[in-house]
């Protein structure tokens, strides 16, 4: 089964934001002092209402890609990722959830997390990113 | 349960500081409650029956008052076992949170025997 899923893709854009989406996924549970990622309970509507507003609606995108992304466990048996990636023409914007580590600080880590994937967007030339991290756990 | 179960939800978005503008970071209400309940279960001798975030957590550097109620194993100092749940509540939020914490209250709702809960 595929893992990744995506919905509203206008075509070829797909693939390439699914890639940007598992990347984005790893580079947070990749970040030091986070436990888990994982995708946030409606968070294509939340980053759809950032983006547009109400009254802009679809009228100032041209085009929108949105992706809910689940990276696979890797070798070490870490838990899946997840982000949720919405680009319009006017920015780019990703949402997510963390757990992270009792013995790490949950505001740095949140502050890594967010630093890491905005150096990231800007290397891909991408719209204005904008990044909301929320820590839902600490654990052991 | 019904405490355990209000606790364990998500609850209000509680802001963290972000140095770039482009970044919004929160930690959410029921975050902080797990982390107070596990920082006071970790004390010998006590467990929290409940946990409380009294303020307006959603603006950053907002005043907050941090209500725990715990239960204390018989025989135990209660009040040495209450200044060590705080100290250990303290301790969590100081370093999970970004909350101005303007009061740790620690009240011994209960006390009971150490078989209850394996004989801590």
């Amino acid at each position: 089964m595929d893992p990744s899923t995506t919905d509203g893709l206008p075509g070829d854009a797909a693939p390439e934001t699914d890639v940007l989406a598992h990347e984005l996924g790893a580079l947070a549970a990749g970040t030091d002092g986070v436990t888990r990622v994982q995708a946030r309970p409606g968070a294509v509507e939340i980053a759809r209402q950032a983006i547009d507003g109400i009254a802009s609606a679809v009228a100032t995108v041209t085009g929108r890609w949105e992706a809910a992304v689940a990276v696979p466990a890797g070798p070490d048996g870490r838990p899946q990722p997840l982000v949720t990636l919405v680009v319009t023409d006017d920015e780019t914007r990703v949402v997510l959830d963390l757990a992270v580590d009792e013995t790490a600080s949950a505001p740095a880590v949140a502050r890594a997390v967010s630093a890491r994937l905005l150096d990231h967007l800007a290397a891909r030339g991408l719209p204005e990113p904008t990044i909301d991290v929320r820590v839902v756990g600490v654990s052991s | 349960m019904d405490r355990v179960r209000r606790e364990s939800r998500t609850g209000r978005d509680i802001p963290l500081a972000s140095p770039d503008a482009r970044s919004t970071l929160h930690i959410t209400e029921g975050a902080v409650r797990s982390l107070v309940r596990e920082a006071g279960d970790a004390v010998p001798g006590a467990v929290v029956v409940s946990c409380g975030l009294a303020g307006d957590v959603g603006v950053a550097d907002a005043p907050v008052r941090v209500d725990v109620a715990v239960s204390v194993v018989y025989g135990a100092d209660v009040r040495q076992v209450a200044y060590r749940v705080r100290a250990a509540v303290a301790a969590a939020l100081n370093r999970q949170t970004e909350l101005v914490v303007e009061a740790l209250d620690v009240t011994v709702r209960d006390v009971h025997l150490g078989a209850r809960d394996g004989g801590r």
